[in-house]
C-alpha cells in the first residue's frame, strides 16, 4: 500500500486513507474545535446578557430580557465607551510606527546586535503588567504625569512588543528590490515611501495597529492603577460591576460591549478580503491578501 | 531615447574584500553589450552602480557625456529589469506599467492610455486588467519589460532577466527583445552568465572575472580570440593546449601549428574552439595527411577517440592526441606521413579531461552535429576550420 509523503513520493508504510484524505478531515476537525475553544466561552456570556430570570440548577433562562441593554445608552457607558476608544486609539498611533522603527532598527543592525534589540523590544512581554505598573506608577507620580499620558506611556510599553513582532515578520520577507524598481522607474523616495513601502507594508501596519489598539481598548490593570480612577473606561465599568453580585445580567452586556466593537472591526477589515480572494483567483499568500485588500486605496 | 553610456575605473570595494577593480566600459547608443561573468564576478554589482542604487568606491559614470555622481537613482532616465519580475502586488498590470507616468505625474488615465501601448508591445493587452498574481513566469517578465520601457528610458539595463524561465520561453523573450531593439532602438546592458544567451542578445560581450573585465569585443571576437584562458573559458571553450609561440607557430604537443599574426613570442596557450574542429572523413590507412597551409588545406590533427558525451542533438568527442603523434600536418615540415598511434596504450592511459594535458598527450575536444559512428580507441583526423588556433601568453 502506497501513500503520497508531503514531498510527493509515495511511503510505503503510510496507508493511502492516512496519508491523502485522512489529513484534511483532521485539519477540519481541529479547525473546528478551536473554533469551538473560542465562542464555546461566549454563549454563556451571550445567555446572560439576554437572561430574565436563570436559576440553578437550569440549562437556560427561564424567562429572557432585552432590559440590561439600557445599559449602553446611559451617558457614563458611552463616556467610557469613548475613553476607551481613545485610550486604544492614542496606544494605536504611538505604538505603531515606534514597532516599525524598532523593528526596522533590528533588521539593519547586524546580528547580535539586531538579536538584542529583539529581546529588548520583547521583554515587556516576559514581565508581568502588574509588576510593571507598580514599578512605573509611583515614578510617573512623583512626576506629576497626568493620569491618562501615564496610562498611554505604560501601555504602549505593553503594546510594543506586539507590533514590533508584526512589522519584523513582515520586512522578514519584505523585498528591499521593489523599491530599487520604483526609483529606477522615476520615484523619487517620498514616492517610494508613499507609492511602495507603504502599500506593502499596510497589512502588516493594520495588524501591529489592530493589536495595540485592543492592548489600550481592553486595558483594565494600568487604568485603575495608573489612573487612579480619573480614567473610566469600559473595562473599569465592567470592573466595578463584576465587584458585586447580583449583575450578571449587566456584566454580561457590559462584557458583549467590550468584546463585540472589536470583532466587528476585525470583521470589517478581513471580510472584504476573503470575499475578495474568493471572487477571484486566489492570491498566493494570506499576506498577499491582506496587502491587496487592505491597500488599493493607498495605492495609485 | 537612446545615450551612449560609460563607466571609467569603476571600483567598489565592500569592506576590505574589493568587487570591481577600476572597471571601464563603453557602451555605444542603440548597441546592446552583455556583461558576462560567473557567480560573484561584479557583474550584478557593476549594473547597480550604473543604476545609481550604490555607489562606486572609485571612478565615475557618465551618460553622453554627463558624469552621473550627484544625479540620483530617478533622474539618471535608466530603467533596471531584474530576474525576478518584482511586479508592484498591490497593483494590477496596467498600472504596474503605467507607474513610471504616474511619478512623472501624468493623470491615470493618459498614465494607463500609454501603458497599453507597451503592454501590446509585448503582446499583453488582453492582460492589462488582471491582478499580478494571477500571471505565469514569462508573462511576469514581459509586464515587468513594458513596465521599464514605458519608463522611457536613455538606458535599459537587465540584471539576469530570463534566468529563471525556461529555454522555450527565454527563445521568445530574446526575439521580444529584438523587437523592442528594432521598434525602440535602446541602449541596452544586459547582465548574463550564459554565453548563449549573451550572444543572442549583444552585439558586444564584455567578460568579466574577479571583478575585472578581462575582454569587451564582439561575439566573434570572445568566442575565437580570447584574451586569455580564463576568457576562453568562460565562454565554454573546451580546448586549451600549453606551448611556446615563436615565428608566428605555436608548438606543444600538437606540433606546430600557426597562430593569429602579432601573437607573443614565449610561453602561450593555445585555444582552439570545440566548434572549430571537423572530423575528417576516414581515406584509408595509408593515406597521407596534406600539408595545411602549404597545400591549401586546413590543419589536421591525428588522434584517437576517447570518450563521447551526447549533447542531444549533438555529440562532444573527445581525442586523445599523443606527442607521438602531433598534427598530421607540419606546417613548413617535411611531409613524412606521422607515426602511427598505438591505440592500446592510448586507451590505457588516456587521460578523459577535456582540454587538459598530460605527459604523454592531449585531449580534444570536438563538436560534432548528430550522433558520429566512432567507437572509443578509433584513430581519426581532425580538421582546423579557417586555421582557427588562437594563443594567448600563459597566465
Amino acid at each position: 500500500m502506497t501513500a503520497l509523503r508531503p514531498g510527493g513520493r509515495p511511503s510505503p508504510s503510510m496507508p493511502v486513507g492516512i496519508g491523502v484524505r485522512g489529513r484534511p478531515v483532521l485539519r477540519t476537525a481541529f479547525g473546528v474545535l478551536l473554533v469551538f475553544w473560542i465562542l464555546v466561552p461566549l454563549v454563556p456570556l451571550v445567555l446572560w446578557s439576554v437572561a430574565g430570570l436563570w436559576q440553578v440548577p437550569a440549562v437556560l433562562p427561564g424567562t429572557y430580557s432585552l432590559d440590561a441593554f439600557a445599559v449602553l445608552a446611559v451617558p457614563g457607558t458611552l463616556a467610557a465607551a469613548l475613553s476607551s476608544l481613545l485610550l486604544g486609539g492614542t496606544v494605536a498611533v504611538i505604538a505603531t510606527p515606534l514597532g516599525l522603527m524598532g523593528a526596522l532598527a533590528a533588521q539593519a543592525l547586524p546580528g547580535r546586535c539586531g538579536r538584542a534589540v529583539d529581546l529588548i523590544l520583547l521583554l515587556p512581554l516576559a514581565v508581568p503588567p502588574f509588576a510593571l505598573v507598580m514599578g512605573a506608577n509611583i515614578t510617573l507620580l512623583r512626576l506629576h504625569v497626568p493620569a491618562f499620558a501615564g496610562v498611554v506611556l505604560l501601555l504602549v510599553v505593553v503594546a510594543l512588543p506586539y507590533t514590533t513582532f508584526m512589522f519584523r515578520s513582515a520586512l522578514a520577507t519584505y523585498e528591499q528590490r521593489f523599491e530599487d524598481v520604483a526609483l529606477t522607474l522615476g520615484a523619487d523616495p517620498r514616492q517610494v515611501l508613499r507609492h511602495v513601502r507603504a502599500p506593502l507594508l499596510s497589512a502588516a501596519t493594520v495588524r501591529a495597529f489592530f493589536l495595540a489598539f485592543l492592548v489600550g481598548w481592553g486595558d483594565y490593570i494600568t487604568t485603575l492603577l495608573v489612573g487612579g480612577g480619573q480614567l473610566t473606561t469600559l473595562p473599569m465599568l465592567l470592573g466595578s460591576a463584576a465587584a458585586s453580585t447580583g449583575n450578571e445580567q449587566l456584566v454580561a452586556v457590559l462584557s458583549l460591549a467590550v468584546i463585540i466593537p472589536p470583532v466587528l472591526i476585525l470583521a470589517a477589515v478581513a471580510l472584504p478580503a476573503t470575499i475578495r480572494t474568493r471572487a477571484r483567483k486566489p492570491a498566493r499568500t494570506p499576506a498577499g491578501t491582506w496587502v491587496r485588500a487592505l491597500t488599493r486605496k493607498a495605492g495609485l | 531615447m537612446s545615450s551612449k553610456l560609460e563607466a571609467r575605473s569603476i571600483s567598489r570595494s565592500f569592506g576590505s574584500t574589493e568587487v570591481l577593480h577600476a572597471v571601464s566600459l563603453t557602451v555605444p547608443p542603440s548597441e546592446c553589450v552583455a556583461l558576462l561573468g560567473a557567480s560573484g564576478s561584479g557583474k550584478s554589482t557593476l549594473l547597480r552602480i550604473i543604476a545609481g542604487l550604490d555607489a562606486p568606491s572609485g571612478g565615475h559614470v557618465l551618460v553622453d557625456g554627463e558624469d552621473l555622481a550627484m544625479v540620483p537613482v530617478e533622474r539618471r532616465g535608466m530603467a533596471l529589469v531584474f530576474q525576478k519580475a518584482l511586479l508592484f502586488p498591490h497593483l494590477n498590470v496596467i498600472d504596474n506599467v503605467a507607474f513610471a507616468a504616474r511619478m512623472a505625474g501624468t493623470r491615470r488615465k493618459e498614465a494607463r492610455a500609454e501603458a497599453m501601448d507597451y503592454l501590446e508591445l509585448v503582446h499583453l493587452a488582453d492582460y492589462a486588467r488582471r491582478p499580478v498574481g494571477s500571471l505565469s513566469g514569462g508573462q511576469e517578465q514581459r509586464v515587468a519589460l513594458a513596465r521599464a520601457l514605458a519608463r522611457n528610458p536613455r538606458i535599459l539595463l537587465l540584471d539576469e532577466p530570463f534566468a529563471s524561465l525556461d529555454v522555450q520561453l527565454r527563445h521568445t523573450m530574446y526575439d521580444l527583445i529584438g523587437d523592442i531593439r528594432a521598434q525602440l532602438a535602446p541602449t541596452i546592458v544586459v547582465v548574463t552568465h550564459d554565453r548563449q544567451e549573451a550572444s543572442i542578445l549583444a552585439d558586444t560581450i564584455a567578460v568579466l572575472d574577479d571583478g575585472r573585465i578581462l575582454q569587451h569585443g564582439t561575439v566573434h571576437q570572445v568566442h575565437y580570440q580570447p584574451a586569455t584562458r580564463t576568457v576562453n573559458e568562460l565562454l565554454g571553450g573546451l580546448n586549451t593546449v600549453p606551448g611556446m609561440v615563436s615565428d608566428g607557430h605555436h608548438h606543444s604537443v600538437l606540433g606546430s601549428l600557426p597562430v593569429q599574426t602579432g601573437a607573443t613570442d614565449g610561453p602561450s596557450d593555445l585555444m582552439i574552439r570545440q566548434e572549430a574542429l571537423t572530423l575528417v572523413p576516414a581515406r584509408g590507412p595509408t593515406s597521407r595527411l596534406t600539408s595545411g597551409s602549404a597545400g591549401g588545406e586546413p590543419p589536421t590533427i591525428k588522434g584517437c577517440v576517447s570518450g563521447l558525451t551526447s549533447l542531444g542533438a549533438r555529440t562532444l568527442v573527445r581525442v586523445l592526441v599523443s606527442s607521438e603523434n602531433p598534427t598530421g600536418t607540419r606546417h613548413g615540415s617535411s611531409a613524412d606521413p606521422p607515426p602511427e598511434v598505438s591505440e592500446r596504450s592510448l586507451i590505457a592511459g588516456g587521460p578523459l579531461n577535456l582540454g587538459n594535458t598530460e605527459a604523454s598527450g592531449v585531449t580534444l575536444t570536438v563538436d560534432v552535429p548528430g550522433h558520429p559512428p566512432l567507437l572509443s580507441g578509433q584513430v581519426i583526423t581532425l580538421s582546423l576550420q579557417d586555421q582557427r588556433a588562437w594563443a594567448v601568453p600563459t597566465e
